[in-house]
């Protein structure tokens, strides 16, 4: 199955999901996911995966000595 | 939150095998172990590190010599200088770390600085904790008696005082001083330091199987119960609690009750990630466990010691399940493993030996570790099932336990397993070189990093952040002390009530 690796952060109140120069913003993550797979959907032949990747960036660097992974997704689209 | 551009992602097994904390921790813990091991070779190339000795001000006042405060910790060196042997160790600690710091991303101008400040505050700690008034017990150990030899009046007789003097110091300074604290912060990593030294303490439990493999398999094992008790018991009533009395939303309920009732500061961050809940959550729940970890720190040893004098690992394995983040349990561990043995060594003349009751905090902390990728995995199944978006079909991949799953924990298990296979297969002679350089790594290096952590825990803990935390404040020590500490005390004793620490050689 197709694969599209996306980039996942978290900045100021907002998720943002950014796809080579592309970038989606949203407060609510589930509005980000829909943004996300209708453009994919739109331009690509299903079934594909969506990998969503957590940007530990975006996570304060004193947290990092605590835990060093935020979490990772995949989105399925048939 | 950052502004870098260069995204930090873990897309495969071994990201972040050379740029995260938790791996430099390992990569640090498994070189200086494998220096030790050089004494296979007959080579000794970790003698060299710097311990304090016991000292008595009037007589050092009277005539002055730094022999009297410091040695280095194998007679193959000692014709060095004291200061030779303090300014060698400084090096090589300054360039292992600025090594790791590099790989990190660190600013290593700061970094240089902070850890040049911290080793000496932290080396003046671990002298003055040496003086004879402050830790001299009167009683024989090893032929010695230094509050007879030093001809004492009086003291204190703590045994072991540097580890408090340090907290006390970073706390002073992390409260008092918050400007050259902040100008600290690039080197004040205590879960760092602390995780190089529990892989050195793998060492220690490697030559502990040998002596008493069925205690050692047994301390293993209780551990790993008390992790199931930990996730399945404290979990849910604290998320019932916060939900129901305390009015939280989800996302902050499972965030908090994983850091009161799990491991603190990780667990807090791996269930936040399971639920996918806004990071500022945990940021803001980890800066009240940070200061809570402190108190249970401060407060459990002396209370386990003096309620219960007579179940010294019973208390430390409860202290393994009730103190939050890797860095106070050890720390915890270590003032329980101090207070308990100079309390015995004052009552009965007889000295346990050192180690046995912090590795029983240490092992059940380890276990609550392991788990917490497992835990966060089937948190993640179940809030993609009940609780999240419906409108887009998710995968979850097994990769997620892993990116979870403790690396330092790897090293430590391999220093055990490497230590139980040689003591048992090499040798006799092989054998003997093993103990001597697992003895100095295990003992001298990991001091000096636990003396390193309760200072930069110090440091990094400032109780000005308690401001407009009150309704979870309240929450956090109803949890801690009104369910997990006296839950955990229970499950510890039922595991482990009995069991004593040998009787040092």
């Amino acid at each position: 199955m197709t694969r599209y690796e996306v980039v996942l952060r978290y900045e100021g109140d907002q998720w943002i999901a950014r796809y080579g120069s592309l970038e989606w913003r949203a407060s609510d993550r589930g509005q980000l996911e829909a943004q996300v797979v209708d453009y994919f959907r739109a331009r690509y032949v299903t079934p594909f995966r969506i990998y969503m990747h957590f940007d530990m960036q975006s996570i304060p660097r004193w947290f990092h000595q605590y835990q060093t992974h935020y979490f990772n997704q995949i989105i399925e689209v048939n | 939150m950052s502004q870098s551009t260069t995204p930090q992602v873990n897309r495969k097994w071994y990201s972040g095998m050379l740029d995260t904390e938790d791996w430099w921790a390992a990569w640090l813990g498994l070189f200086l172990f494998g220096l030790g091991m050089l004494y296979i070779f007959n080579i000794d190339a970790v003698g060299w590190m710097v311990k304090p000795k016991m000292w008595e001000w009037t007589d050092l006042w009277s005539d002055f010599s730094w022999s009297k405060l410091l040695k280095t910790s194998s007679s193959r060196y000692k014709d060095w200088h004291p200061l030779a042997a303090l300014g060698f160790s400084y090096l090589v600690f300054l360039v292992l770390t600025t090594i790791g710091a590099y790989f990190q991303g660190w600013n290593l101008k700061k970094y240089v600085r902070g850890f040049t400040i911290v080793f000496v505050l932290t080396m003046l700690a671990w002298i003055a904790g040496h003086e004879a008034h402050i830790s001299a017990v009167d009683a024989t150990v090893k032929g010695h008696n230094y509050y007879r030899e030093f001809n004492l009046s009086w003291g204190l007789q703590l045994g072991g005082a540097s580890y408090i003097l340090a907290l006390l110091t970073g706390l002073l300074i992390g409260n008092f001083a918050r400007r050259f604290a902040a100008s600290l912060h690039e080197a004040s990593k205590p879960e760092w330091f602390i995780k190089t030294a529990i892989v050195l303490l793998g060492a220690k439990l490697g030559i502990m199987s040998m002596k008493a493999a069925g205690f050692t398999a047994e301390l293993a094992m209780a551990g790993a119960a008390a992790a199931f008790v930990a996730y399945l018991l404290f979990w849910p009533i604290v998320y019932y609690i916060a939900r129901k009395y305390f009015g939280l939303n989800r996302e902050s309920a499972a965030v908090l009750s994983s850091g009161i009732s799990i491991c603190g500061v990780s667990a807090s961050i791996a269930t936040a990630g399971a639920i996918k809940a806004r990071p500022i959550i945990p940021v803001a729940v980890s800066s009240l466990i940070i200061i809570f970890a402190l108190i249970e720190l401060a407060v459990l040893p002396p209370l386990y010691v003096t309620i219960a004098p007579n179940q010294p690992i019973v208390n430390g394995a409860a202290m393994g399940m009730t103190v939050k983040t890797d860095g106070a349990d050890a720390a915890a561990g270590a003032i329980l493993d101090e207070l308990h043995r100079v309390k015995h060594l004052k009552q009965t003349g007889e000295k346990w030996e050192e180690g046995w009751i912090l590795s029983a905090a240490i092992l059940t902390k380890i276990w609550i570790d392991i788990f917490i990728g497992i835990w966060a995995f089937v948190l993640t199944l179940v809030w993609m099932k009940y609780v999240e978006n419906k409108g887009v079909k998710k995968k979850l991949s097994k990769t997620e336990i892993w990116h979870r799953f403790p690396k330092f924990v790897l090293a430590y298990l391999v220093v055990w397993l490497f230590m139980v296979a040689l003591m048992n297969w090499a040798s006799h002679d092989v054998v003997t070189a093993v103990k001597h350089g697992a003895n100095i790594v295990q003992g001298s290096y990991r001091k000096f990093l636990f003396m390193l952590t309760f200072m930069t825990i110090g440091l990094i803990t400032d109780f000005s952040k308690l401001k407009g935390m009150g309704r979870l404040a309240l929450l956090y020590a109803i949890a801690l002390f009104a369910i997990i500490a006296p839950i955990a005390y229970l499950v510890a004793w039922l595991f482990h009530h009995g069991m004593m620490p040998p009787v040092a050689e």
